[in-house]
């Protein structure tokens, strides 16, 4: 078993600052949409309560950016060509059949590149494009009025309240999704270990 | 001779009948009389602090008015001053008596005096309004056509800055603009949603008249010019016609709400303490004011032609400038909602249970 130190300690730190935050923001997000129908707390409390860690994670997340930009981080998340073609179908392919059958993951972290081609698109995706769209729509809904040359630009405050929400709903799924996949390690646990200590355990490769 | 003398008799005699009819008759004070004097723009007062006020009416904003349009005349609400005597200085009696708008509008008046302004008045503060301070001595017009903001300028903003004294509510500034004051502080007289059409590019409300025009229908055919299946409401498919309908002439305008209280007496009941606080009130799809909605046209006169709107419009994404969080959500967000979470625990479900029934096959593996 070889030890790889994947996560640094302000990965690690970032890493549950967002899931504890994406949490909260999903089960108060349920209790202002669904306010007739759930009653955990009031609307207005969950109001500004979504609000806070709303505020809290958008702080976060720019810190996030900026570190990684400016260390040059940021590359992790950028599939290559060779990726896009072929690692891709690779992961895609142990994924779906070689897992079952016990073949070792074609993908090999290291500190420099730890995401393989799935994942790079995946939190490429989302790191750049899906939670800065949520981040942005969250502020305008902070302040409508502050905002209203873009909410009119956009057609309306429904359609900044849809697009927001439709993420909401795929950030549940995210959750979910990213929650079993952490379970796909050499032991259910392995992941999840990996990001509280920073040490990933990665078998040793018999040819 | 004896004829001549007659005549003088005659003349005489009307001329003293002439008298007699003078003195006992009032003539009727007429607008045009009030207005010699109180027509000059100049013409003012000084009062015993030294400060001038004028006391001119302009005639033209008069005629505009709720009352002048009606034809009310001036006497008719200074009724202390039925009489002109022009051999003194001022023909009239000075300081003329209050007006008494309650001897007309006598339900706004009783609802007004269980106001906290009334209250407020009672108690001595002259700062609390009484009729004229909202709606103004002379120049009073009718509301209907003026939007939430703009029935908060002319009125409760003259006095109160809502963002001092609202510390409890989120967004305020949102909030002030899509919901009356009245809303919460004349809870009783109960409310309707009010829809617009809103021109993004220029940032302004559409006018009936700009609406009807590009439109060419009148205030009379305008509902059932869209009202396609017959049922006299707006629908959600309608409105959105009537949204593409604009585009088509470029104009590009959206369905905006407002909360607004009913145009009833009731209204001037105003409180403060008990105000709602309730969000409720409001953000709930069993909210009393999301079943009626109406579609407001204004009309150059300051009222408007109010078309009713089905309630369930309000759901729709093309009423797209108004969303009472939880009160009108948009349905189809939801079950696209439920099947990205279901994909989600099938995605985990599915790949999970794979894995646990292949678990056999792993160990011959190994």
């Amino acid at each position: 078993m070889k030890r790889i130190y994947l996560h640094p300690l302000p990965v690690r730190i970032w890493h549950w600052i967002h899931a504890a935050c994406i949490v909260l923001l999903v089960l108060s997000g349920i209790q202002i949409r669904y306010a007739d129908h759930i009653h955990f707390m009031s609307l207005k409390d969950a109001v500004n309560f979504h609000n806070i860690i709303g505020i809290i994670v958008s702080i976060d997340f720019l810190l996030w950016f900026g570190y990684y930009v400016f260390t040059g981080k940021i590359k992790t998340y950028f599939p290559t060509a060779e990726e896009i073609l072929h690692g891709a179908i690779r992961q895609i392919r142990y994924y779906g059949y070689g897992i079952f059958k016990g073949e070792p993951n074609p993908f090999h972290p290291t500190p420099d590149n730890k995401f393989n081609p799935l994942q790079k698109g995946a939190y490429m995706t989302i790191m750049l494009v899906l939670l800065p769209l949520q981040i942005v729509t969250g502020i305008i809904l902070l302040d409508v009025e502050k905002w209203s040359y873009i909410v009119d630009f956009l057609g309306g405050i429904k359609v900044v309240d849809a697009i927001h929400v439709l993420l909401f709903f795929f950030f549940a799924s995210f959750i979910i999704a990213h929650f079993y996949l952490a379970t796909l390690g050499h032991t259910p646990l392995a992941h999840f270990k990996a990001m509280i200590t920073g040490w990933e355990e990665e078998p040793e490769e018999h040819h | 001779m004896r004829w001549g003398l007659l005549k003088i008799l005659v003349v005489l005699c009307l001329g003293l009948a002439l008298c007699a009819f003078e003195v006992g008759t009032v003539w009727a004070v007429s607008n045009e009389d009030c207005l010699e004097c109180h027509g000059d723009p100049d013409f003012s007062t000084e009062l015993p602090n030294g400060k001038v006020r004028s006391l001119y009416v302009n005639p033209d904003r008069f005629k505009a008015s709720v009352h002048g349009v009606n034809e009310v005349s001036c006497t008719d609400c200074h009724a202390d001053l039925s009489e002109l005597d022009y051999d003194k200085d001022v023909p009239h009696k000075v300081p003329a008596a209050p007006v008494s708008c309650g001897d007309c509008h006598d339900e706004e008046q009783s609802a007004y005096e269980s106001s906290v302004h009334a209250s407020f008045r009672k108690q001595g503060k002259k700062t609390a309004p009484y009729c004229f301070n909202c709606h103004d001595y002379h120049y009073t017009k009718h509301l209907e056509a003026l939007t939430v903001e703009e029935r908060a300028d002319k009125f409760c903003l003259k006095c109160h800055d809502p963002m001092k004294i609202h510390a409890w509510l989120p967004e305020k500034k949102l909030h002030f603009k899509h919901v009356g004051c009245s809303v919460c502080h004349a809870p009783e007289t109960g409310g309707e949603v009010a829809l617009r059409l809103y021109d993004v590019a220029k940032g302004e409300f559409l006018s009936g008249e700009k609406l009807l025009k590009v439109l060419k229908v009148d205030y009379d055919n305008f509902a059932k010019h869209f009202d396609k299946d017959g049922d006299g409401k707006f629908s959600a498919d309608e409105l959105s016609q009537l949204v593409k309908v604009l585009r088509k002439n470029k104009i590009h305008a959206v369905v905006r709400g407002e909360f607004v209280v009913k145009y009833d007496p009731s209204l001037h009941a105003i409180v403060k303490d008990k105000a709602v606080k309730d969000c409720d009130a409001c953000h709930s799809a069993n909210s009393s004011f999301m079943q009626k909605v109406y579609l407001v046209v204004s009309k150059k006169d300051g009222t408007a032609a109010k078309y009713p709107v089905d309630n369930k419009a309000l759901s729709s994404i093309y009423v797209s400038d108004f969303y009472a969080i939880n009160a009108n959500r948009v349905p189809w967000l939801d079950i696209i909602g439920v099947l990205i979470v279901l994909g989600g625990v099938a995605f985990a479900g599915g790949h999970g249970t794979l894995r646990l029934l292949t678990i056999p096959l792993r160990r011959k593996d190994k």
